[in-house]
């Protein structure tokens, strides 16, 4: 009751406390999700690795130039050989959840880093969608021929496997440009295509959209600078957990020496600044949760998880129980150190 | 209640270099519905004496006893409801929540006390009206005079019916006119039976308490 009375008196300063302490909790969700589900929020630009590219020439030197210029990009892996294919393989993605990359890997036997290499999102190429089947490269469409299981680097369980006959390659790889371009049900946004061909202007290298215009629609890829906005956050809020916990529980010490007049206990004020602890954490800790599932409700691609969402959830919910305990734990010690309350 | 303090000595940081000896070999016995007035500088023990006597902290020495309990041997726990059953505090900061209503801050040791929830506004109502101000029950602490404040102070110290009433230079803060309130106020506690204990500078409790007792460096004397 006296907890309640205090809240009460106090119901702006909580409200703002509830809120901060829910956009918390709902970044957390957000920071553990990407940790867990991989969302994609680490490798949201072309500068990062969105696409990687390795390019095949017969000429050794373009390759060299072209290989060096976009070394940062390069991502080695382990490809397939075939008596007569070149073998391009898509890495789909895990479940359905978001997956960590599609590479295209083109390798032909008895040829060294003849490799034409992507890396996309499962919202650029679904492995259920009819289109997947349709791969071009340098305009001469690759089929698939199979699918096979196969472990590589990448935490990644199938492999579609297609194929591009030897004749076809020499003739994409001797053109003096490569045309890399992906079937899939969304173009590339006008952005991303920019950005990529930048990056491999000065080597005669051209990305196109495969599909017509008006299948446009929004890239869901957002861009990495969210991911470091998303930690600014979290130290911020950390913080202003720290700063309202001291305002709403622990700068309180003349209100707990009254009570101890009044005939309190240690332990009933012990019992108290738990209690206030725990309401705020149980509080905003529904807010965020509305607040999360509510954007999951009208944004399904944003959080896109798995059948073990519920246990990622309580397992957010423990870390934030723990981070809310530890970190007025921490400033309740900090408190009592100082003026020996 | 009879309240006896026996050889009574407290020293703060003991075997420390800033140990400091804030009583020494206290006696002193105070019978039940007694006025006492205990005088002295800053910085004699008085505080830390109305701390002993209040069940606030315990003594590194000697004992004090209640109807010949000895309190110190309490845990906090006991202790806490010793004070809450039996003890009322008066202070010269009032010690009040000024962001709350005069109801709520009479309800702090109710909310401690073996009263239930449905008797709260009853009480507080009647402690009020004990002190004259009944009609500020809803208002804010911050809003009142500091005279009304320590009324309202003395009424929260009465909630819980104790025996004995500890105040700690209660007109230190308040003009003349006020503080003869509070005195009389106290006078009438005293008349039903309480005992008062008065720890002030204010030469003005002298004439009316039934006994006075002067400290000096940790050690009493009586007038």
């Amino acid at each position: 009751m006296l907890l309640l009375s205090y809240v009460r008196k106090h119901i702006l300063l909580h409200i703002a406390a509830f809120a901060m302490y829910g956009s918390l909790f709902f970044i957390m969700l957000l920071v553990i999700g990407e940790i867990i589900y991989d969302n994609g929020y680490d490798r949201l630009s072309v500068e990062d690795t969105t696409y990687t590219f390795r390019i095949y020439s017969d000429d050794s030197s373009k390759v060299d130039s072209i290989v060096r210029s976009i070394d940062d990009y390069s991502d080695i892996l382990v490809a397939s050989e075939e008596n007569d294919y070149v073998l391009v393989s898509f890495l789909t993605p895990i479940s359905e959840n978001r997956n960590v990359g599609m590479p295209i890997t083109v390798v032909n036997k008895n040829e060294i880093a003849y490799l034409s290499e992507v890396y996309f999102y499962d919202n650029f190429i679904d492995i259920d969608s009819p289109n997947i089947n349709c791969v071009v490269v340098g305009g001469k469409e690759l089929e698939v021929i199979g699918q096979q299981n196969i472990q590589l680097c990448l935490p990644v369980d199938i492999v579609k496997i297609l194929c591009l006959s030897t004749e076809d390659f020499w003739d994409v790889a001797k053109s003096d440009s490569i045309l890399l371009s992906v079937y899939k049900d969304e173009r590339m946004s006008d952005s991303e295509l920019e950005v990529l061909n930048r990056t491999f202007a000065d080597n005669g290298i051209t990305a196109v959209n495969y599909l017509p215009d008006r299948i446009t629609s929004a890239s869901k890829v957002i861009n990495s600078d969210a991911v470091r906005l998303i930690y600014i956050i979290v130290i911020l809020s950390c913080l202003c957990f720290a700063r309202l916990t001291l305002m709403l529980v622990v700068n309180r010490n003349e209100e707990y020496r009254i009570m101890r007049y009044c005939g309190a206990s240690k332990m009933i004020i012990a019992r108290y600044i738990l209690n206030h602890v725990m309401f705020v954490f149980a509080v905003s800790a529904l807010g965020g949760s509305i607040l999360y599932w509510v954007i999951a409700a009208f944004s399904t691609d944003l959080f896109s998880y798995s059948d073990s969402a519920f246990a990622f959830y309580l397992l957010v919910l423990a870390g934030y129980l723990a981070a809310a305990l530890v970190t007025s734990g921490l400033c309740i010690l900090a408190k009592a150190a100082k003026d020996g309350y | 209640m009879v309240i006896e303090l026996k050889n009574v000595g407290k020293t703060y940081n003991a075997g420390k270099d800033e140990e400091v000896k804030a009583l020494s070999g206290v006696d002193l016995k105070i019978e039940q519905g007694e006025f006492i007035c205990i005088f002295g500088v800053s910085g004699s023990g008085k505080s830390t004496l109305l701390h002993l006597i209040g069940a606030m902290d315990t003594p590194t020495e000697g004992s004090v006893e209640y109807n010949g309990k000895n309190i110190a041997k309490l845990s906090d726990k006991e202790q806490a409801r010793f004070r809450n059953e039996n003890i009322g505090f008066l202070f010269q900061d009032y010690a009040l929540i000024p962001y709350r209503s005069v109801e709520d801050n009479l309800k702090i040791p109710l909310y401690f006390s073996k009263f239930k929830a449905s008797e709260f506004k009853e009480i507080t109502n009647k402690k009020l009206e004990e002190v004259g101000m009944s009609q500020y029950l809803r208002r804010k602490v911050s809003s009142l005079s500091g005279g009304q404040k320590q009324k309202v102070a003395l009424a929260r110290a009465l909630t819980c019916n104790p025996s004995v009433i500890l105040c700690d230079e209660p007109t230190g803060a308040l003009d003349s006119k006020s503080s003869e309130e509070i005195l009389n106020l106290l006078l009438n506690i005293k008349k039903n039976g309480t005992t008062v204990i008065v720890v002030t500078h204010n030469m003005m409790f002298e004439d009316y308490s039934d006994r006075n007792i002067y400290i000096k460096d940790g050690h009493i004397s009586e007038a």
